[in-house]
């Protein structure tokens, strides 16, 4: 594979070698003056790319979205939706597919055009494939664009005139239409075959060539590769030693790599030089984790606070905090999560909760029940919150010495709450029943939470932590490493099982453990691999081709852009496409 | 860098007496409406927001500085866009895009290099005759070069009535906030061998 050129196709000796490779090969062009007399009432632009977009303009005052709305109209995008707010902008795109959406900086005092993004990236309301272009005023623009957690497809400075407009949005259509290869391969979970895909785009469209080089660098992360991902990094600062994201990958390759120190010296110098840039600091957390260091996590995060003061910023804060037992950090810290999403549908029902446990642990909990009062109704339509809720009430009664209203609400919390889950329900539930001095409900509604995810670092921690927190660490190797090796057990065996070739007994072991832990990642990884395995020996069974689809569905929702989920999907390809010879 | 007072002062009268021409054409058209007339209150306006929107980042190059966000962007693209936008003054003259020596990605801010390209095509239509021609060149080692040439006396030509140099003195802020290691831009005007001038904006 040659090195990327951004000229030509094919020059493997040289790597943007010099004007020669270089230059573009375009002989002088005649363009004739634009906004002539002649063409001076915008005609309408017979474009059927942009014919077929729906568009939603986002902004608070009337006459602007309007204005943009007439202009992209009479350029060619006819479906041309408005939003004033941010809720109204959520709102509709929950129900229509947007293409574009164009959303201006400045939206009202609880959240700006930067939050309703992030609002919409992370709980994925917005397609992958839709462009989001940011507004920002003359003044601002780049303090806004150098410190973005989700970056936008585009920026754009006021005033904004619909051609400007048109042209990011055609040359984001030219951009989606050169990588469409690897985003559909990515679609598929095809990981691999994305990084074939960047590789076709390397040699065939180098103009594209930075773009597939920093999808390519992610997609072997994700793939386990760091050392080809880093190859693709190293790629990308040759054409520009500058480029952030390509040392940040190089950062991120050594964190893979287990090269932890390497990591941290990596994400320390981005941030030395881009102290705005948001992903090496998560990245330095992630080392301090891995290290163990939770006062660093701490620190790095309340860093990244500080450029990004935002709601999500906040949150992770306030769960580190609480995670290392600095509750009034994790108080102020969840506070400040509700009040920049106070009234807005980018607020999270979690927040509350988090705030209203912090309060408990710190003997205040009369503020706990305050803060769960204030509660609007509808969360409370969700079982989970519902659960949560109550187990934290129970906790709140129990502290102010109230036992019949603590017990009334614990045992509404068990009846709301879905044991087979490790979430935070069951979790604050546990801590519920220690306070009620039901050490052995406490215990097993521990192991269970431990159980259901025995390999979720997080819950584990969790757990731990409400058995110090109920003076109870001794039970720690019973209840929480002994839960962990209940499942390893199980697991262990439906290996030895399927090793002696004993498959449909082995399943039955992982199908009967799904039954009690339905969400058991490390569970559902091995019953998808089994039946793989099975088919790839007895052939292809429709029934076991539907299961292994159900739990790679579930898994994706777990494990988001989980390394070991990406290799059983292609797994499953070669598995399928070998029976099916 | 901070801005000159009496720059300002002169930018602001600048712009004053545009809003004042722009006031009467649309005061003209409540009396008589043409699409002539609505064309030239058009064109006025476009001209008084580009005026308005240099001074305001000239103003921020100043008082707080030019943080550009320089991203990788195809130079072919931007100048076509640069050159859809161009509110010409001078429908008659010839516009030519060479893309002979322009790299495939370039590294700049968009938004403020079009700026000061826009700047430097509203000086060079000043004083062309019959031709401008836009173009791009650099890569790899070399720095990357927009140039705007035009056909006519030259630099240093004294017009009756003179400019405010806000058009240059943006270039230069916008030049000098490109910075990569211990190099940063430059904006510069010269003599084209062929006759005319030449504007060069180099970015690191």
């Amino acid at each position: 594979m040659p090195d990327y050129c951004p000229t030509k196709s094919c020059c493997p000796e040289k790597f943007l070698g010099g004007p020669d490779f270089f230059a573009a090969n375009f002989l002088l062009s005649v363009v004739s003056s634009p906004h002539t007399d002649t063409d001076f009432h915008m005609a309408t632009i017979i474009n059927q790319r942009l014919g077929k977009l729906r568009a939603l303009v986002v902004d608070d005052m009337a006459n602007m979205r309007q204005n943009i709305r007439i202009q992209i109209g009479q350029l060619g995008i006819p479906n041309v939706d408005q939003a004033g707010t941010p809720d109204e902008a959520i709102s509709l795109i929950r129900r229509h597919h947007y293409d574009v959406v164009i959303c201006d900086y400045n939206l009202n005092r609880e959240t700006n055009g930067q939050q309703l993004l992030e609002h919409l990236r992370s709980q994925r309301i917005l397609p992958a494939a839709a462009m989001f272009i940011m507004v920002t005023a003359e003044s601002s623009y780049d303090l806004v664009a150098s410190a973005a957690e989700f970056e936008p497809d585009a920026y754009l400075v006021k005033p904004l005139t619909g051609s400007r407009l048109l042209d990011r949005i055609e040359r984001l259509l030219d951009r989606q239409a050169a990588l469409r290869p690897v985003a559909d391969r990515l679609q598929l979970k095809d990981v691999a075959g994305a990084v074939d895909e960047c590789d076709r785009v390397l040699q065939g469209a180098p103009k594209w060539g930075l773009d597939a080089l920093r999808i390519k660098g992610n997609a072997l992360l994700e793939l386990g590769k760091p050392e080809e991902a880093m190859d693709a990094y190293r790629k990308a600062l040759r054409v520009r030693d500058d480029l952030v994201w390509a040392k940040l990958g190089i950062a991120r390759c050594h964190h893979a790599a287990g090269q932890m120190e390497e990591a941290r010296t990596a994400a320390a110098d981005i941030i030395e030089n881009n102290a705005r840039y948001i992903p090496a600091y998560d990245l330095l957390a992630r080392v301090a984790e891995a290290e163990g260091n939770e006062r660093e996590v701490l620190e790095v995060l309340n860093q990244s606070y500080e450029v990004i003061p935002s709601a999500r910023r906040s949150r992770m804060v306030g769960d580190a905090a609480y995670r290392n037992g600095d509750l009034e950090l994790a108080a102020s810290s969840f506070g400040k999560a509700l009040q920049h999403t106070r009234g807005s549908l980018t607020a999270q029902p979690s927040d509350l909760l988090a705030l209203a446990q912090v309060h408990v642990d710190a003997g205040a909990p009369d503020l706990a029940l305050q803060a769960l009062a204030s509660a609007p109704r509808h969360y409370a339509e969700t079982p989970a919150f519902a659960a949560t809720e109550a187990a934290l009430q129970a906790q709140a009664h129990a502290a102010r010495g109230d036992s019949a209203a603590a017990e009334a609400a614990y045992q509404s919390a068990r009846g709301l709450a879905d044991t087979t889950r490790g979430d935070a329900a069951v979790l604050a539930l546990a801590k519920a029943a220690f306070s009620l001095g039901r050490d052995e409900e406490g215990s097993a509604l521990l192991s269970s939470a431990v159980k259901a995810d025995h390999e979720n670092a997080r819950t584990i921690s969790l757990a731990r932590k409400v058995l110090r927190d109920a003076g109870k660490e001794a039970l720690t190797g019973e209840v929480v490493d002994g839960a962990m090796n209940q499942v390893a057990t199980v697991l262990a065996e439906a290996n030895a099982l399927m090793r002696k070739a004993r498959f449909d007994e082995s399943l039955a072991e992982l199908e009967r453990a799904l039954q009690a832990l339905p969400e058991n990642t490390a569970v559902l990884l091995a019953a998808a691999q089994l039946y793989l395995l099975w088919m790839s020996q007895k052939g292809l069974n429709l029934d076991y081709v539907a299961k292994v689809n159900a739990y790679l569905a579930k898994l994706d929702l777990l494990l988001p852009g989980n390394e070991r989920v990406f290799k059983m999907y292609r797994f499953m390809r070669e598995t399928l496409s070998r029976a099916g010879k | 860098m901070t801005m000159d007072a009496s720059l300002a002062a002169v930018i602001v009268h600048d712009i004053k007496n545009a809003l004042g021409v722009l006031e009467g054409q649309l005061q003209q058209m409540t009396v008589v409406q043409t699409t002539q007339d609505a064309q030239q209150a058009y064109r006025s306006c476009v001209a008084l927001r580009e005026r308005l929107v240099a001074f305001l980042t000239l103003y921020k190059a100043s008082s707080q500085g030019l943080n550009p966000r320089i991203v990788a962007a195809s130079p072919e693209d931007f100048l076509r866009m640069v050159l859809r936008d161009h509110m010409t003054t001078r429908p008659e003259l010839e516009i030519a895009l060479d893309l002979s020596q322009a790299p495939l990605v370039g590294f700049f801010d968009e938004h403020l290099v079009g700026l000061a390209l826009e700047a430097a095509l509203q000086n060079a239509a000043r004083f062309a005759r019959t031709r401008i021609e836009i173009g791009c060149s650099g890569g790899a080692d070399a720095p990357l070069c927009y140039t705007v040439r035009d056909d006519g006396p030259g630099p240093g030509t004294v017009e009756s009535v003179r400019s405010t140099g806000l058009g240059m003195e943006l270039c230069a802020a916008i030049a000098q906030a490109h910075r990569k290691g211990g190099a940063s831009g430059s904006a510069r005007l010269e003599s084209d061998p062929r006759g005319g001038a030449l504007f060069m904006l180099q970015l690191p």
